[in-house]
């Protein structure tokens, strides 16, 4: 009578309510469900849940890295192009005409010129110190004479012909503190720097009357130049003109125009806007 | 209960890294703006744009999504030519990452002092 009852109690409310169970049937059911195990459905369940999660989570991992990865190389390249543009910019604002040397020559893919410039504070020490004994104790070349012009040059690395490969770039700065014309020529105590691996195209425009133009071969300075940076080299038999890649340029006055040279005059005659300023300053606003 | 948290926390993070995202693209943004003000302050320097207060004028007519507002107030009497030129680049609210950029310089103009001389 008792199991009767008891029987029609589990099947209301099914085996895990075993609560009024006597205690001999009570571990009677225990030992039966400790030997059941799963269920086939129980275990497919179970796998496909976590392959299903770990998926999801092997997925996100990716994703989360790949953007990460995004990230770092877009800040990378903005990084370096906003350097590289900003160092070629305050070098060019600077370039002037130097009296039997040159001003600026340039093509559409590298230039050249002389710019102004404060010689290190070294050249003004005594010469004893700097020309002497002590200076043959530094590093040679430490104290060299300097001008108050400097030769810079910008470029970018061709290819390795025999790597097939390889491809165009980095963007080279080439200078010279020491200037004499022989000295330009053999690139005595040249300085080479490469500035950066991202900048793979680059194109250069001069400011000519009203046009702009794609070389600048007057002894003088043009009015102002236009530097184009590209992080793709240009593909074969494209004008740089028709870059088909994203780009980053700015326009560069250059102050001390002027120069020998007719096309390298202001073209409103009056020279607007000479001197750079003093007491600069920017500001950004978002949204 | 394991699978909501689960969901939350993807959420989250890709809301996060969506974020980011729209960061770097606003730097970019951001950049562009700068370039373009510069330029803009060259081309007051050399003469392609007046040197005058003017309201926003498109950029580039292939362009015309970048503007240029330009400010031209003279710092002081007795300097004549000196002047405090202010350029503001903007891409308009319509954009899908507007960006205001201010540059200020000063910029002595010659032909300014020479008209303010009587010359």
């Amino acid at each position: 009578m008792r199991h009767f009852r008891f029987s029609i109690f589990d099947f209301r409310l099914g085996a895990r309510r075993p609560a009024l169970c006597a205690p001999a049937d009570r571990r009677s059911q225990i030992a039966n469900r400790a030997s059941a195990g799963f269920t086939l459905l129980e275990v497919m369940l179970s796998v496909a849940l976590v392959l299903a999660l770990a998926g999801s989570v092997y997925a996100f991992y990716f994703l989360t890295l790949d953007a990460r990865e995004t990230l770092q190389r877009e800040s990378e390249t903005l990084f370096a192009q906003r350097r590289v543009l900003d160092l070629m910019a305050e070098d060019v604002r600077s370039a002037q005409s130097v009296p039997l040397l040159f001003g600026l020559k340039g093509q559409a893919d590298e230039f050249e010129f002389m710019r102004a410039r404060v010689p290190s504070p070294a050249v003004f020490y005594e010469q004893s110190f700097t020309r002497g004994e002590a200076a043959d104790e530094l590093a040679g070349g430490a104290f060299e004479l300097q001008a108050d012009y400097e030769y810079v040059k910008y470029h970018l690395e061709p290819p390795d012909p025999d790597d097939e490969e390889d491809e165009i770039g980095p963007l080279i700065r080439t200078s010279v503190k020491t200037l004499t014309s022989d000295g330009i020529r053999a690139g005595v105590n040249a300085e080479t720097v490469a500035l950066s691996d991202h900048v793979k195209f680059l194109y250069l425009e001069y400011r000519s009357g009203d046009e702009w133009v794609e070389q600048w071969t007057d002894s003088g300075v043009p009015p102002a130049v236009r530097i184009t940076l590209g992080l793709e080299p240009l593909p074969e038999e494209t004008e740089p003109v028709d870059y088909p890649y994203a780009t980053v340029w700015r326009e560069v006055a250059i102050p001390a125009t002027g120069g020998s040279g007719s096309s390298g005059g202001r073209s409103d005659g009056a020279g607007r806007g000479g001197g750079d300023g003093a007491g600069r300053g920017n500001e950004g606003a978002g949204p | 209960m394991a699978l909501a948290l689960f969901g939350v926390s993807a959420a989250v993070i890709g809301v996060a890294m969506r974020q980011s995202m729209a960061v770097a693209v606003d730097m970019r943004v951001q950049a562009e703006a700068v370039n373009l003000a510069e330029t803009a302050l060259a081309r007051l320097q050399t003469g392609e744009i007046a040197m005058e207060t003017t309201p926003a004028t498109a950029f580039d007519e292939d362009d015309p999504v970048w503007t240029y507002e330009v400010t031209v107030e003279p710092i002081d009497p007795e300097t004549p030519g000196l002047q405090y030129v202010s350029v503001t680049v903007s891409n308009g609210p319509e954009a899908l990452y507007p960006r205001t950029f201010t540059l200020t310089q000063w910029v002595y103009d010659p032909a300014a002092a020479a008209e303010e001389a009587g010359l």
